[in-house]
């Protein structure tokens, strides 16, 4: 499942500086190697949290990889992460 | 034979050692102080006990487990517990936590549950994060003794059923009764009530404090009815009440580990302060089946 490849940029996304800084400077190059489908690699590509819930990655790998985007965690980012997923079911998350 | 003489369940909100340090300056939420005061009410508890080490139930956070190799049940044997994550220490100002294991114990609670059928991991090299750290700080500041950490999966499914969580409480028990020595031993696990951080109901409980789910849940702990709370802790069931929701399979394993017997204390906090969570507590005499 290809679900599980985008979990990993997630969460190796939050523990590596140096994988951490080549996805910020392009973020196309950083996964080009994983094995995604078209939706998962745009979504990755657009940071769309949005979209990258709708298709079944860990909310808790979602919720630390924005904040780690966000360069750390505030009352206001917090309101506009939750905006974002604003009307969405949790779903399957299973990798 | 070793003895279990103190069970406590309790939440591992980061938040709440924040509202500790807040409360010391007269500052913390309002809706914090319950939180705080039955966390000081079991620290009384676990130091009433006396216990010579502390079984500390935790699940990792993807700190370090990942979907390349996801254990669900796991026993820590290294020399030390040494925790939490830098990342966790400097987003939240958690204390950084060193401290024996408790080597001879991890081994017959690793043995004794392989031999009761607990297909357990285990591990010589870990760290512990914030759900086993902070539960710790709370209810032994003074960290002065030996620890065996288990670490159960609360979050990555598929996980097994509640019974399992309830049957693997159970035997952990059994084996700590069969370690072979006089140790007074404590039993610190931890989890959730309803709760969805990083989901798109996480800002429910400012809202909406305590759930239908929760109150629905709670009563059910009131009643000690471990029947009914098993079958409605499933993965699935509780995780469409907030995908942080399983996180209650911590409080199945203490309910299992308990054996049936009425906790000595249980208290629910619901506020705007933090998501709803539980303080459940069992001393000897409750753990021994004596009504209070």
């Amino acid at each position: 499942m290809t679900r599980y490849a985008v979990d990993k940029i997630l969460w190796t996304y939050g523990r590596d500086a140096e994988y951490r800084a080549r996805f910020n400077e392009n973020p196309a190059a950083a996964i080009a190697g994983d094995e995604l489908n078209e939706s998962e690699r745009s979504a990755l590509v657009a940071k769309d949290f949005r979209a990258i819930f709708s298709l079944g990655a860990h909310p808790f790998l979602i919720y630390s990889f924005a904040i780690q985007l966000n360069g750390g965690w505030s009352f206001p980012f917090m309101l506009d992460y939750v905006e974002r997923l604003k009307g969405l079911e949790l779903g399957d998350i299973e990798t | 034979m070793a003895r279990i003489v103190n069970l406590t369940a309790i939440p591992h909100d980061p938040t709440l050692p924040i509202a500790q340090r807040l409360a010391a300056q007269g500052k913390a939420d309002p809706g914090a102080l319950p939180a705080l005061a039955h966390m000081e009410t079991l620290r009384q508890a676990l130091e009433k006990s006396r216990p010579d080490a502390v079984v500390v139930v935790g699940s990792d956070h993807f700190g370090q487990w990942f979907m390349n190799n996801m254990p669900t049940f796991m026993v820590g044997k290294a020399t030390r517990l040494q925790g939490p994550f830098p990342a966790e220490i400097m987003s939240w100002g958690l204390k950084a936590t060193d401290l024996p294991i408790e080597g001879a114990l991890a081994r017959s609670i690793l043995k004794g549950g392989l031999e009761r059928g607990i297909d357990f991991s285990y591990s010589d090299e870990f760290v512990a994060d914030h759900s086993f750290t902070i539960p710790l700080n709370f209810l032994r500041p003074q960290d002065d003794l030996p620890v065996v950490p288990l670490f159960i999966n609360l979050l990555a499914p598929p996980v097994p059923p509640g019974w399992r969580y309830r049957q693997v409480g159970s035997l952990i028990a059994e084996a700590i009764e069969a370690d072979g020595t006089d140790k007074r031993v404590a039993v610190i696990a931890t989890g959730h009530l309803s709760n969805a951080v990083g989901g798109p109901g996480m800002m429910r409980s400012l809202k909406e404090p305590e759930s239908e789910w929760d109150r629905m849940m709670w009563s059910l702990v009131r009643e000690n009815n471990v029947d009914r709370i098993t079958e409605l802790s499933t993965w699935d069931q509780l995780y469409a009440h907030g995908n942080g929701t399983p996180g209650f399979l911590g409080y199945v394993f203490s309910f299992g580990l308990a054996r049936g017997a009425p906790p000595s204390f249980a208290e629910m906090v619901a506020t705007t302060a933090q998501p709803a969570c539980a303080f459940v507590h069992w001393d000897e005499a409750a753990l021994n089946g004596d009504v209070a």
